[in-house]
Order: C-alpha cells, then structure tokens, then sequence
C-alpha cells in the first residue's frame, strides 16, 4: 500500500511537471480571484477561485483547476488509492445536468433536496437556493434560482474544497431578473 | 488365486505409468491465470441524487497468462517482467486512441506474489495510434523484452501473449464492483497523449482521448481459475 501511495505520488509529480501552461478559455480577469467566468447567455458570472484556473469549456459549463493535492477517491485511482492530482471542479448548467428537476418549484426542490441529504450553504440573495451533499469522494452543489435555472458544481472532496465553493457562491452574480424565486 | 496375483501387478503397473507420465517434458505452460482486461472511461455523472465517478466500458476482453511451469516449477514471469497491453478500437463510431498501456509485473517467488505485487508498478510507454475496423476491439497483452522490436513472443515460446478480439454490443456498459471486494489485480497505466489530446469536447463530444483523469485500465485476475 505504501510502494502504492509512493508510485502514485511520484507519477502525479512527474506528470505536473508536464502539464502545458493553460492558454485560452473565456475568462476575463477581474477582482481578487483568478479571473472571472462569465455564462455565454449572461444569465451569471462568478469569481473563480483562488488558485484556480479555467482548465477547458465543457459543454455546458466549464472545468476550472486547482492545485494539487491529496485525493481520496479521483476516479482514477487504483484501487481506490488516494491519489496526489490536481483538483477540478465542474461547474455546469443545472437545467441541462439535472433534466428531471428543472421544473421543480422552490419548496419541492427544497423538499427534494431534504430527501437526498443535502445541507445549506451560506449564500448572500436570499433568491437563491444553495445547498451541497458529499458522496464517494465528490462533493455535489445545486445552485438553483428559478425552474430549471443555476447551476451545479462537482468537485473532488479535497481538504479546502468548501472553501473554494463558498468562494464560487460569494462572487456569484446572476443577471437582473433572472431569479424568479423569492 | 489368479485374481489375488493379478491385482499387484495392476497396481505396480498403475503407478509405474504414473512415475513415467511425471518424467514426461511439458511443452507448455500448465498453470495460467485468467483475467479479465477492463478499459474504460471515468466521468462525472449526476446519478441517485448527487455526482459520483462513474466507469463506463470502453473495451473488455478475457486474457490468459501464464504464470509457472509445472515440469518446472519455474515462474514463467521473471523479477520486472514486462506486458504491454494494448486496446485498440473504434467503438461505437467513438475514436479510441492512443490506445497503448504498459503493465508491469514483478514477479514473486509464486504465481501468487506475481499477481499480488504486480499492482506496485507499472510505467508509461509512447502513445501510437491505431486503425482497426469500426466496431472492433484489440486487446493484445504482450510481454516485453525490453526491446520493442523483439517483445512479442509467440505462445509456443512459453510466454504470455494473448491476441483477443472481442465484439462489443451497443448496448454494453457496466460499472466497476470489484473495489474493495478483490484482493488481486494488475493496474495499467495510460499513457497521456497531449500530442493528439486536443479534442474540444464542447464540440466534439464523441471525440475521445485517453487522460488520466478520464480513463483507467485495470485487469483482474481470478485468483480460483487456474
């Protein structure tokens, strides 16, 4: 198990060393983070978070990346051994994620949510409904201001994951007159 | 009486064809362990409420290594000994490539540590890309000599390699189980291509390649199939 973690380590190390510097993507650099992600229709922006970078446009969202760290279970990982790799969190578009909740009203999403185990994040508009479930080594985060509207965000469950998160939720800002819950 | 007399002798015959049928050289491995070679991708997937990695299988195929030599007793597998195995296909008009992992097995002293160790290692080798037709898929295990023009040996010469082609239904997809629950197993390393990785995927979805971070290829081994 330790030759395991060592080996593991190593190859991480090694291929860090061989990342290419990211260059591209559509962000534009505002405030303390590391720059600014903007959804193509503008129905939100939000800060992305300190030592991370925007890593590649997925389909409907995008990948920011972070540093490297230890990670319990990447997916990725023999065996599931903890694995030294760089942290990702997917932020995507919560009506395309999650068809089956995108009419969902306020209370039955909330109700939903209760069921699935979901606990609420600190989040500044009261519009907006925030809330996050850890499961298998990720940690999933609804962000839902509307039916089918807002966001999800998966993230490797590494140590300062929650923070990053917050930090996502904090600089979130979402275009006047979306939110349709109060 | 006569049959009192002809019942040693049957014995003295039985066991003497016994002693010769031991002396007898055996040409071909007599022990081999079956394994199952798994490739497939690993992605985030919204399921029962939350995201959870989820596998989904490229390409599988049962493969047999040998692994001692009952006349023997010799590990066919040496300290370091090297497999590669390569997944080659075009799945489900999915493009699959590079498709070259490496495996490495340290052998033990028994077939026993070579399967038990041989999770400890492994290495990477270049990417090559591959062309096979549509619908198919290669698994090849080859051991390596560690000269690349000379690695593959044939099943005559006592070594480990396996050609299989196997097809894939459409329909086939499965989950990984085996965590936790099997003690053996080889882990294969892919190589990353960064060369031919630069697939949009918000363009192309169907467009694969091999990352680290997507895809994993494991081989099992049933430790109960000799």
């Amino acid at each position: 198990m330790k030759m395991n973690l060592v080996v593991s380590f190593l190859v991480a190390l090694i291929s860090l060393c061989h990342q290419p510097i990211w260059a591209g993507g559509s962000r534009v650099g505002n405030g303390g983070g590391s720059g600014m992600i903007v959804d193509p229709t503008g129905a939100y922006e939000f800060e992305v978070p300190l030592q991370f970078q925007p890593q590649k446009k997925l389909q409907d969202g995008v990948r920011l990346k972070g540093p490297a760290t230890m990670i319990q279970n990447s997916g990725g990982g023999p065996f599931g051994i903890p694995q030294f790799k760089e942290q990702t969190v997917d932020v995507l578009s919560f009506e395309k994620e999650i068809p089956a909740l995108k009419d969902f009203s306020k209370d039955r999403l909330e109700k939903w949510l209760d069921e699935n185990k979901y606990k609420a994040r600190s989040i500044e508009s009261r519009c907006v409904l925030a809330r996050s479930v850890k499961r298998e080594g990720l940690s999933t985060t609804i962000v839902a201001w509307g039916k089918g509207q807002g966001i999800t965000i998966s993230a490797d469950e590494a140590p300062a994951i929650d923070e990053n998160i917050d930090q996502i939720l904090k600089t979130l800002k979402i275009q006047k007159g979306e939110c349709s819950w109060k | 009486m006569k049959t009192k007399m002809i019942l040693p002798i049957l014995g003295m015959l039985i066991v003497q064809s016994m002693a010769n049928a031991a002396d007898e050289p055996k040409t071909k491995p007599s022990s081999f362990r079956s394994g199952v070679v798994m490739i497939s991708t690993i992605k985030r997937t919204f399921e029962n409420g939350s995201y959870i990695y989820k596998d989904k299988e490229l390409c599988s195929a049962r493969i047999k290594i040998p692994i001692f030599d009952l006349k023997s007793g010799a590990n066919l597998g040496t300290e370091g000994s090297k497999y590669m195995v390569s997944c080659e296909g075009n799945l489900l008009g999915t493009k699959v490539y590079p498709s070259v992992m490496a495996l490495v097995m340290n052998s033990g002293s028994d077939g026993e540590n070579l399967i038990k160790n041989s999770s400890t290692g492994f290495e990477q080798f270049t990417n090559r890309k591959v062309t096979t037709v549509m619908g198919h898929l290669f698994v090849t295990v080859t051991k390596l000599t560690g000269n690349e023009s000379s690695m593959t040996l044939t099943p005559e010469e006592g070594a480990a390699y396996v050609k299989i082609q196997k097809y894939m239904q459409k329909s086939t997809s499965s989950t990984f189980g085996f965590i936790g629950s099997i003690p053996q197993g080889l882990y294969i390393n892919i190589a990353p291509n960064s060369e031919s990785c630069s697939y949009d995927e918000s363009q192309d979805p169907k467009s694969l390649c091999l990352n680290k971070e997507e895809f994993r290829a494991t081989i099992i081994f049933d430790a109960d199939q000799k």
